[in-house]
């Protein structure tokens, strides 16, 4: 394989994925009518600012909207009905409600933008009742996080230490039962896997209860201090492994589909290296030379806002709610928004030329989903844990070809279904 | 009993009707066809079935009969598959059949509730016809200015290849601002004029250095005509490429034979439908089963066919009043009021120019379906939908 250089990002790239965002988040307030155990905010972490009851300020972000929104009237955005998402997360986002509606009247009030607005939450669900007929009204895609029976959401306790499961479940019925349409097609729900849970146990519990199969994520494993190490891996539970605990593990798969992490593997699989996977028309159109590094940047990390924006309460702006808060890459403020294009692309950059030698001499390159920010430290002396040499790449590549041969169906479905822009 | 794998290389498309099975090697290019026999029916339909992963399980007897030994000796022959004996520990060699998934497939973001089929829509425009047919200086200027707004959203970066169509003599007039508007995009840019309305035309506008002309001739006319654009086009000739319209054998033997004595370099022979000249397409543009079954296609181009027309995807007409079309033969998608992203929203909704395929009778019955071209223009003018001598 070859050394060569990768590609280097540049601030009109990044001025680019702002004109074509998908999701604006909005972190509408540190305040929190829970106190989970494993809260990715909560003691077992160390990589987020301090919680401190604050709201975020809602002039810095209707500036921020106003900002953006000259840029998806620009010749930069690309797109006519593109959807953008403009979520609103926490804390418990419903603990500051005025700031969501004034959000939501000043995105409706823009104009000559071709865009179409969708409005999302993820909520802990306990104010629902209070609120319901106004996410309704706005059409809100709702994720609520339950984390399965009222044995498996011990961990979701209030700050008393109540397990907060009879209130949030009574909410979902009470949605359920008075808005039944809205139920089915905008409510999602969010568990989280732990030691008092298991696949099974979430999968059985919503499937009974909602006719609904959940998203089951696993504890984020970076931030962790070394002091609570161990308490973390009491509490840990891997999704692979309960999956295989499960008895009815074949009906769970069917059902998550991509969402099993071997399907998902088989999936990235065929979409790099089956030949048949093209992302666009133009791409069918006109012939193109494979991909070479001089073309891509390394490791599996999104181009930076090519997913999302995400707004701390505290201003601080970020590429995705999933990284750590000191890889801020800008700030808003009553003064207004500071955005260096140029220098985001230069940090980027030099993060990225930490890991050129392993990323050009990695088998896994195409298909890496590694992400540069999860790691602890990045400097000169950072290993990727990922990095895959050739005889590696072979043998899971061999279980993924096992995989599909004691699946074959999965060809055609994930040929057929699978989008995964 | 032995027992063998049969596999397909993942290269191969397999198609079949009720009475042909056609295997075409998209990495070799190479077709091989067989008659629908009962003996191939089992195989083939295993084939066929994706979850089969393009592996089946042969056994001696089925290979002793002879058409089933047959199909399978072309098959290895042509590099479009392997036989292997089973052996105890030999794991089911499966392959990949070619089987497009297309990220941004219309159907699929139409039924995708959290996407849209506008999405990142100004990244499929690459040509834009704009015609010109003005009288008067006033209708020009205003369809300029109207033109130039339309045009802006076009990213910077991407290239679109313009090309101005000029069928009036006084549309020379007011070009330049035109041209000058174009050249901030990444495109080039293509004059096409009548080879009648040549008579001054360097008197009439200043030609910027990068601006090719093509002139367009219709083969039918006198040939003084095209002795005169030659003439008065020498001092440009770099710039000059030429179309000749042909409508017979014999025009198509006269614009060879100026070709040839005038030395000319960039030229093209299109042949045009008038209506009468039916005979001549029969006899010369129809295609055959042998230029059928040899269409040196890859995978992506088979796989384009499937989804798209190659002909006219991405392409708009702007007309002198003002409308806007995918295609000339169907009604407008709009007019330069609109937006451009509108504009090609709508075509990716109706899709009736940049995605008509050869989904329809007969087509959908032959072998070749998407060994064919997509279709074109040649068969809405002659109101038939397929321009071959196949039988279905």
């Amino acid at each position: 394989m070859c050394k060569e250089k990768f590609y280097q990002l540049t601030g009109e790239n990044i001025k680019s994925e702002l004109a074509n965002l998908n999701q604006l988040t909005f972190e509408v307030t540190d305040s929190c009518n829970l106190k989970c155990r494993y809260c990715g905010y909560g003691e077992l972490y160390n990589d987020y600012d301090k919680r401190e009851d604050r709201d975020l300020d809602q002039e810095s972000a209707i500036k921020l909207i106003d900002y953006l929104a000259e840029l998806w009237r620009s010749k930069n955005n690309k797109s006519y009905g593109g959807h953008i998402y403009i979520s609103f997360y926490g804390g418990e986002p419903l603990l500051n409600m005025n700031f969501i509606k004034n959000i939501v009247k000043h995105i409706e009030s823009l104009t000559n933008i071709h865009n179409k607005f969708v409005f999302s939450m993820t909520t802990n669900g306990l104010l629902l009742d209070k609120h319901i007929d106004y996410l309704t009204e706005k059409d809100f895609r709702l994720l609520i996080s339950l984390d399965g029976t009222k044995a498996n959401n011990s961990y979701r306790v209030n700050h008393s230490g109540m397990n907060s499961f009879d209130k949030v479940y009574s909410n979902a019925k009470k949605i359920q039962e008075h808005y039944p349409d809205y139920f089915n097609d905008r409510i999602n729900f969010n568990s989280v896997l732990h030691n008092k849970n298991s696949v099974a146990e979430i999968h059985s519990f919503f499937k009974k209860e909602f006719n609904k199969v959940t998203r089951v994520g696993e504890l984020n494993t970076s931030g962790i201090p070394e002091t609570k190490h161990k308490e973390f891996d009491q509490m840990y539970n891997s999704k692979r492994d309960s999956l295989l605990k499960a008895q009815n593990h074949k009906i769970i798969e069917k059902d998550w589909f991509v969402d099993n992490p071997k399907t998902d593997a088989l999936a990235t699989y065929l979409h790099k290296h089956s030949g048949n996977v093209f992302f666009s028309y133009n791409e069918l159109l006109i012939p193109t030379t494979p991909i070479k590094n001089t073309d891509r940047i390394p490791t599996g990390t999104c181009l930076p806002f090519n997913k999302k924006m995400f707004v701390t309460v505290t201003g601080k702006i970020l590429v995705c709610e999933r990284i750590g808060h000191q890889h801020a890459v800008g700030n808003i403020s009553k003064q207004g928004i500071k955005l260096d294009l140029d220098k985001i692309a230069e940090t980027y950059n030099s993060y990225f030329r930490t890991l050129t030698s392993q990323c050009s001499t990695c088998y896994n390159l195409d298909t890496c989903k590694q992400c540069i920010f999860t790691f602890d430290t990045i400097d000169s002396e950072l290993r990727c844990k990922h990095f895959t040499n050739k005889k590696q790449f072979e043998s899971n590549t061999s279980l993924i070809i096992d995989y599909l041969r004691e699946n074959p169906d999965l060809y055609e479905k994930i040929m057929t279904k699978v989008l995964v822009n | 009993m032995k027992k063998y794998w049969f596999n397909l290389n993942p290269d191969t498309f397999v198609w079949k009707n009720r009475s042909n099975i056609l295997l075409y090697n998209s990495a070799t290019k190479i077709s091989i066809e067989f008659n629908y026999s009962p003996e191939l029916h089992s195989i083939i339909e295993k084939l066929s079935s994706l979850s089969n992963l393009y592996c089946i399980q042969i056994d001696q007897t089925e290979l002793s009969v002879s058409n089933v030994k047959e199909f399978i000796d072309r098959i290895i022959k042509s590099n479009s598959g392997t036989l292997s004996e089973i052996t105890n520990n030999q794991q089911r060699p499966i392959q990949f059949p070619p089987l497009l998934n297309l990220q941004c497939d219309r159907d699929k973001l139409k039924q995708d509730t959290s996407r849209s089929i506008g999405e990142k829509v100004i990244t499929y425009l690459n040509h834009v016809d704009i015609y010109f047919n003005h009288q008067n200086n006033i209708n020009l200027k205003k369809h300029i200015e109207n033109l130039s707004k339309f045009l802006k959203p076009i990213p910077p970066n991407q290239h679109i290849c313009f090309n101005i169509i000029l069928n009036s003599a006084s549309s020379f007039n007011g070009i330049n601002t035109l041209i000058n508007n174009l050249k901030d995009h990444n495109s080039s840019i293509i004059l096409q004029i009548d080879s009648s309305l040549l008579k001054n035309i360097s008197d009439k506008f200043n030609i910027p250095d990068d601006l090719r002309i093509k002139i367009i001739h219709n083969a039918s006319r006198n040939e003084e005509v095209m002795y005169k654009a030659l003439k008065n086009t020498k001092h440009i000739e770099s710039k000059i490429s030429w179309q000749f319209n042909i409508h017979s054998e014999s025009e198509y033997y006269n614009c060879v034979s100026f070709i040839e004595k005038e030395q000319l370099d960039n030229t093209e022979i299109v042949p045009e439908y008038n209506g009468v000249n039916l005979a001549f397409f029969e006899e010369n543009i129809f295609l055959n089963k042998e230029d059928l079954a040899n269409p040196n296609l890859d995978k992506r181009e088979v796989f384009a066919h499937q989804a798209m027309n190659t002909n006219n995807f991405g392409k708009i007409i702007i007309q002198s009043d003002g409308n806007i079309y995918s295609n000339k033969h169907i009604p407008p998608l709009g007019n330069l009021q609109n937006s451009l992203k509108e504009i090609l929203t709508k075509e990716m909704y109706a899709g009736t120019s940049w995605f008509k395929i050869r989904d329809m009778e007969p087509c959908n019955n032959c072998i070749y379906q998407w060994l064919c071209p997509s279709p074109s223009d040649y068969e809405i003018e002659i109101g038939k939908p397929n321009l071959c001598h196949v039988r279905v």
